[in-house]
């Protein structure tokens, strides 16, 4: 009903029945008399009423499915994205993402997408809400919801001529025919209601404005407190002077000789080179060679060996060289930047393959690497004891190669040298 | 007005009898199937220990899948009876007939449950634990910790109980439906709706216990408690499945039953196994995710035979029994029209045998592994290699000779049984009270 | 409390020949229907109803209890109740799933029974969905209250927050979020849309300005188009086949919370459907304890038949069985498994500590809901109410021993501890009874308590039949 029939007398015609028979037979005639733009009102759905009034069905179905899917893609990428890709982070060495666990909430979100979708694509092709309906001027149609059942020829239809439908209805043996008035109303919201939507939009804004700002901005007033018993809680803090203890320490210190776990290191030969931890009190330029272990506790195997020369490889080739000779690439860039003046003082690497570190004991190699000598750093700390003895044993192959021999050479290799 | 339903004009039963039609198909279909059984038995058991072993996974998966279409049907009946459902009224004799397999399905158990008892451990470890030991050095203990359950006697003794439970309640079902065909007794409904309450938890436990017996206990270390329910929904799905093909068979154009096997039963039908496609994908995924999830080796032991040992066989079989029936059935159209069901319903049903291969056939693995170590330790070197290129050629092709002639075998046995039913009985409820609601009712 | 319709109705039962009526009285129509119904919220308004504001008046105050004893929790901390080592999840989570499933039940009556044709629910569904609703606003309350800082907890949606990280969805626990926040909103809506024709009868007959505006605005100016009626029915429909699987799923949802972990006792596959068919159980369970009273004073038997209570305490029993079928396959794959920490599970939950509680579980889940085997109690008006009214009280010690029996009691004995509650434990769980009597008072008294259109259908369609 549009507004330019605000001249027209009324806007339609409204037949009432008893009975949703007598509506249906209705219908079938009004349906074969051409009125396109008619409908009936029942207090519940009749069946057989689509197909008596001709209704096509509804593409509601499609609207939906459209709705789920979306949904499904929307939470697998949701998933993906957030768990996988933004802040990647392992629990209990899941994968990061995988169709298991992503299955409920894609499942969830398909539904929840869909249905929501269900109640407002059918309120929205109903063109629902609408609450000023002129059928509602119509005291009778008020049954319309209860017991009664009413069938409506819109003016606005093409074929509408006023006698004439009002003799189709009559033919169809109507309770009564009324006449929808045309109270000249207006169909559109009054304007105040828009004025205030708009306002309230906008003021819908405020909140998140507020809690956008307070996230951007910097603040150095001392936050809120809403929960006291966590914010000021009555446990000691690390640093806290506290009265429980003589020197006011709430941390304490472990009781005097407390080792950590992993960090007993009993065995003075195996885990310091030396027989007699006693001689370690003497500087190494002092020390006596007997002081050491002549032999590395670990036995000589192929597994420590490749242990040996991989952990060579990591810590000290860059100053050593890969054949231990010192003529690693540090020493290499020195020899470049002496001359330019941007290094001096240089102390060149030592070449471990020489008689001198050669005839050194097992454990002074070891020491050498732990303690760090002359110039060289300790290396204790990056390097397990374990991993120390394999250098040692890899520098002693290294030793070993610098003086063979071609008899030294397994048979098979020889064609190649 | 209560709505009183007449009981239609003078159908006589015998009208729907289909007699010959059917009756030509059973000698084919015996013929046929005895041959082939009896084929994959001469090389099952003259064959090697791997061979025995193959035949006898492979029989148990034909097995299985017969038989949980059997108990598909006697659940329909039941369920049928105690929902006093009117819709199925003239779909319901077709399962009923169905069940009439049960009794040969009883039969068929015997070449598993005669090795069970003569202590053959090829298909069930537990018949014998010793014989784990050098593959799994101390897994017997685990197994015989369950030997009170898992013994041969107490197991044959199960099995036979089950079937005698099953084949009692389905007569019973069935004597009352067909004479109620000549007398058209309201009464007769009324008993049927009353045992069926209690028949449903008595049907619940035996098949539970059925597939706990046949399938969970191949790998006797392994337990899920929702087992029982993932063969019954199975179970039901493919029967389901069945019934669509045979009502849009029976009830199509020019069918013996057109008219009372309606588009609206396709639907009903086509409805119910969207449901239990659902329902299955429902289980298994219950059971998928939760193994997955707390990754504990003592049960995920079993999905790693099936996925990785096994060419990912657990996303095929979700997209296969699941996904492809769940899509294909969404739409009102699939199920209403005739012929469309039958597609689905032939697809659900070969994805069911893929279930249950998939339930059965990677315990091969485990046995063919302690036939090896067996015979490893038994310094028999030869057997060794014969079982590991059995256990090869298995990997590369398992569905291969043996498990085509179970198939056919148990397979031709079974449509023979049922045409057989089919011949001698009439396939409609003639004077079933609800007749008339089932001939007319409308789905919105 | 039986009327007069009883026997004719137990009568027409017996005959499988016909379809028993569904809506009783020779001289119903449809403008009794709206009398019948309508006419009890016009009632309200009509003379004031002592009872109901005596009854509001009680709930609410156990409802501001709740909101004391919230604001006490938030101030103080969740050690106010009685968690603690080793029984972390205590009375919230058990309250939660409780309530959960309850909801259950609704939403089962309106989507699946509809998908199953089942006419009879048309008499119930619109009680059952606002009893989801309601069922469902107490749930929430206890995931959002046990979390210990509420103010956070905007962490558990994936929406942008101050550490730039997301929640994690690899865990059940939000997986829950999800479940119960989608769960909630589908119910609500469908719940709505089936009020929609209902309000619209309510502001036909209205005799004042004031109540004919309100019921105006929440009808959307419904006429009872046909043509809207048709777009109706199709999302209807499509809101039923979405609910189905969505109610099925949540609950299962719920049990992963337990099931995903590895103690004993929850890890075990059965959890999903086990849940699902107990959630229906006590939800029926409540639906009728409700129902029972509610058509008795409100004179609502020509509509909520005798055959109504009946199918339903059917249902009760079948997912009951059910449920006793989910414990004996737990007991007996626990001793299959050989597992020892397993089969201890189970016999402490029988015979440990907590034997009380799992024997008041068993005995009400279990052995009296077998009663209904027999058609004399399950029509039995008092002893039907006693049954259900046990069956909620069994489901509720049900998740009691679930979550409390495992925790105390797993792996390592010596953190075995025994969980007491405190009063805070019974007094929330008491005031969940405030939200949820109040809402449902207010829906007495202001929304229909029955799917006047949906009834009407079937009125006709039972005047009618063999046309």
């Amino acid at each position: 009903m549009d507004n330019n029939q605000n001249e027209l007398p009324h806007l339609g015609l409204l037949a009432e029945y008893e009975t949703p028979e007598a509506l249906m037979a209705a219908s079938e005639k009004v349906r074969d008399g051409g009125y396109k733009r008619w409908d009936t009102h029942t207090p519940f759905p009749v069946h057989g009423i689509d197909d008596a009034m001709g209704i096509k069905p509804t593409i509601l179905p499609w609207i939906v499915l459209g709705a789920g899917a979306t949904g499904t893609m929307t939470a697998l990428l949701l998933q993906w994205w957030t768990n996988a890709v933004a802040y990647p982070f392992l629990i209990s060495g899941k994968p990061l993402f995988s169709w298991v666990p992503s299955f409920p909430v894609t499942f969830e979100l398909t539904v929840l997408f869909a249905g929501v979708t269900t109640l407002f694509a059918m309120l929205g092709l109903n063109r629902l809400p609408r609450l000023h309906n002129p059928l509602f001027e119509v005291k009778r149609f008020a049954r319309a919801t209860q017991d009664r059942f009413f069938l409506a020829i819109d003016s606005a239809d093409p074929l509408f001529n006023d006698r004439s439908a009002r003799a189709l209805l009559e033919s169809t043996g109507a309770n009564a025919i009324d006449e929808v008035p045309n109270k000249g109303a207006s169909l559109v919201p009054p304007i105040w209601l828009l004025q205030v939507g708009i306002m309230l939009a906008f003021a819908s804004f405020v909140p998140l404005g507020l809690i956008y700002s307070s996230w951007e901005s910097t603040s150095d007033k001392p936050a809120w407190h809403f929960v006291w018993d966590m914010d000021f809680q009555e446990s000691y803090r690390a640093g806290e002077k506290v009265p429980l203890f003589e020197n006011g320490m709430a941390m304490r210190a472990p009781v005097e000789g407390t080792i950590a776990s992993g960090e007993l290191f009993a065995d003075s030969s195996f885990h310091r080179g030396v027989l007699d931890d006693a001689s370690l009190a003497i500087p190494a330029v002092d020390r006596d060679a007997s002081v050491y272990v002549v032999e590395s506790p670990m036995p000589a195997t192929m597994a420590l060996m490749e242990r040996g020369r991989e952990r060579f490889a990591i810590y000290c080739i860059p100053c050593h060289g890969a054949s231990g000779n010192g003529n690693g690439i540090v020493q290499q860039r020195a020899q470049k930047l002496i001359p330019l003046d941007m290094v001096s003082n240089w102390v060149t690497p030592t070449d471990v393959t020489t008689e001198t570190v050669a005839s050194q004991p097992d454990g002074q190699l070891f020491d050498s690497i732990t303690n760090g000598i002359r110039n060289m750093p300790a290396y204790g700390p990056q390097i397990t004891v374990e991993d120390r003895w394999a250098i040692v044993l890899f520098v002693r192959a290294l030793q070993r190669a610098a003086n063979a021999t071609i008899d030294d050479v397994p048979a098979a290799n020889r064609g190649g040298l | 007005m209560s709505h009183t339903m007449e009981i239609p004009q003078d159908l006589s039963p015998e009208k729907f009898v289909l007699g010959q039609r059917a009756g030509s198909l059973v000698a084919k279909a015996a013929g046929i199937g005895a041959l082939a059984l009896a084929i994959a038995m001469a090389i099952g058991y003259a064959g090697s220990d791997a061979t025995t072993s193959r035949f006898l996974h492979a029989y148990l998966t034909s097995y299985m899948y017969f038989t949980s279409i059997c108990l598909g049907a006697l659940f329909f009946v039941i369920l049928m009876q105690v929902t006093s459902a009117g819709w199925s009224a003239t779909t319901r004799r077709i399962a009923e007939l169905i069940t009439m397999n049960l009794p040969l399905m009883g039969v068929l158990s015997l070449p598993i449950l005669v090795s069970t008892l003569m202590g053959d451990a090829t298909l069930f470890s537990w018949v014998d634990p010793s014989i784990v030991d050098n593959a799994n050095p101390g897994l017997s203990h685990l197994i015989e910790t369950k030997s009170a359950y898992l013994s041969p006697g107490f197991f044959v003794g199960r099995i036979v109980f089950y079937f005698a439970l099953w084949i009692g309640v389905a007569n019973w079902f069935r004597k009352n439906s067909i004479a109620q065909d000549v007398s058209g007794d309201p009464i007769l409904t009324n008993n049927m709706k009353k045992f069926a309450a209690p028949a449903i938890p008595l049907f619940a436990l035996s098949i539970t216990f059925f597939a706990l017996d046949m399938l969970m206990s191949l790998d006797p270390t392994w337990f899920s408690t929702i087992f029982g329910v993932y063969y019954f929904a199975g179970s039901f799905g493919v029967f389901l499945a069945l019934l669509g093909i045979l009502s849009n068979k029976l009830g199509g154009k020019g069918g013996i039953l057109s008219g009372f096997i309606r588009d609206e039963h396709f639907h009903d039908i086509g409805k119910l196994t969207f449901a239990f496609v659902m329902f299955w994908g429902y289980i298994a995924f219950s059971q998928y995710i939760l193994i997955w999830y707390a990754n504990i080796p003592e049960e995920t032991a079993w999905y790693h035979e099936r996925e990785n040992l096994y060419w990912g066989h657990v996303g095929v079989l979700f997209l296969v029994r699941f996904a492809i029936p769940f899509l294909g059935l969404m739409s009102r159209h699939m199920k209403r029209v005739p012929g469309r069901m039958i597609i689905f319903g032939g697809w659900i049903m070969v994805a069911h045998f893929y279930d249950m291969f998939f339930l059965t056939m990677p315990s091969q693995i485990q046995s063919l592994g302690y036939l090896k170590a067996n015979a490893a330790a038994a310094h028999d070197e030869a057997a060794v290699a014969a079982i590991q290129s059995a256990a090869d050629s298995f990997e590369r092709m398992p569905f291969g000779g043996l498990e085509l002639l179970c198939l056919i075998g148990i397979g031709g046995l079974f449509v023979a049984g049922v045409a057989h039913a089919f011949s001698k009985n009439s396939i409609l409820a003639v004077r079933d009270p609800r007749m008339s609601e089932s001939m007319t009712f409308h789905n919105p | 409390m039986s009327s007069q319709y009883d026997l004719e109705i137990l009568q027409e039962i017996e005959d499988p020949t016909i379809r028993p009526k569904l809506i009783m009285g020779e001289s119903t129509t449809y403008a009794s229907l709206d009398d019948d119904v309508v006419g009890i919220i016009e009632g309200f308004t009509q003379k004031t109803s002592i009872a109901w504001y005596l009854m509001i008046g009680a709930t609410l105050s156990v409802l501001t209890m709740l909101g004391g004893i919230v604001a006490y929790l938030i101030v103080t901390g969740v050690g106010i109740w009685g968690n603690q080592s080793p029984v972390f999840w205590g009375w919230p989570i058990v309250n939660f799933v409780f309530w959960v499933g309850i909801a259950h039940a609704g939403t089962l009556i309106s989507a699946i029974l509809f998908l199953l044709k089942q006419d009879w629910r048309t008499s119930i569904n619109r009680f059952a969905e606002a009893m989801t609703i309601f069922a469902v606003c107490c749930a929430g309350l206890f995931p959002g209250i046990h979390v210990g800082r509420m103010w956070v907890v905007y962490w558990l949606f994936p929406i942008p927050n101050q550490m730039e990280m997301w929640p994690n969805f690899r865990s059940p626990l939000l997986w829950d979020v999800f479940a119960v926040g989608t769960y909630a909103t589908i119910s609500l809506l469908f719940w709505y849309m089936g009020l929609i024709p209902d309000l619209a009868t309510i502001r036909d007959r209205a005799t004042t300005k004031l109540r004919q505006g309100i019921y105006a605005v929440f009808s959307m100016g419904w006429t009872g188009s046909s043509r809207h009626w048709h777009r109706y029915e199709k999302a209807y429909l499509i809101l039923a086949g979405l609910a189905t699987p969505l109610v099925l799923s949540v609950h299962t949802v719920v049990s992963f919370d337990f099931a995903v972990s590895q103690l004993p006792g929850w890890h075990t596959t059965i959890f999903p459907p086990y849940f699902v068919a107990g959630a229906i159980f006590s939800g029926f369970a409540m639906v009728n304890t409700l129902i029972i009273p509610i058509r008795s004073i409100f004179k609502l038997q020509h509509i909520v038949t005798l055959r109504h209570l009946e199918v339903m305490n059917k249902v009760i029993l079948a997912t009951g069985s059910m449920v006793g079928y989910a414990y004996a396959m737990e007991f007996f794959i626990a001793w299959y498994s050989g597992n020892p920490y397993e089969r201890f599970v189970f016999e402490n939950r029988a015979f440990g500590n907590y034997w009380w509680a799992y024997w008041t579980m068993v005995s009400c889940n279990v052995i009296f809901p077998q009663l209904f085997w027999f058609k004399s109690i399950r029509r039995s008006v008092p002893a039907m109410l006693a049954i259900c009214i046990l069956v909620n009280v069994g489901m509720w010690f049900e998740r009691f021993v679930i979550t409390v029996t495992s925790l105390s009691r797993d792996f390592l004995p010596g953190s075995w501890n025994y969980f007491k509650p405190t009063t805070f434990d019974y007094l929330t769980f008491l005031g969940s009874f405030g939200l949820f009597f109040t809402l449902f008072l207010l829906f007495v008294r202001f929304l229909p308590m029955i799917a006047i259109s949906e009834v009407k259908g079937i009125l006709y369609k039972q005047n009618n039949s063999g046309h």
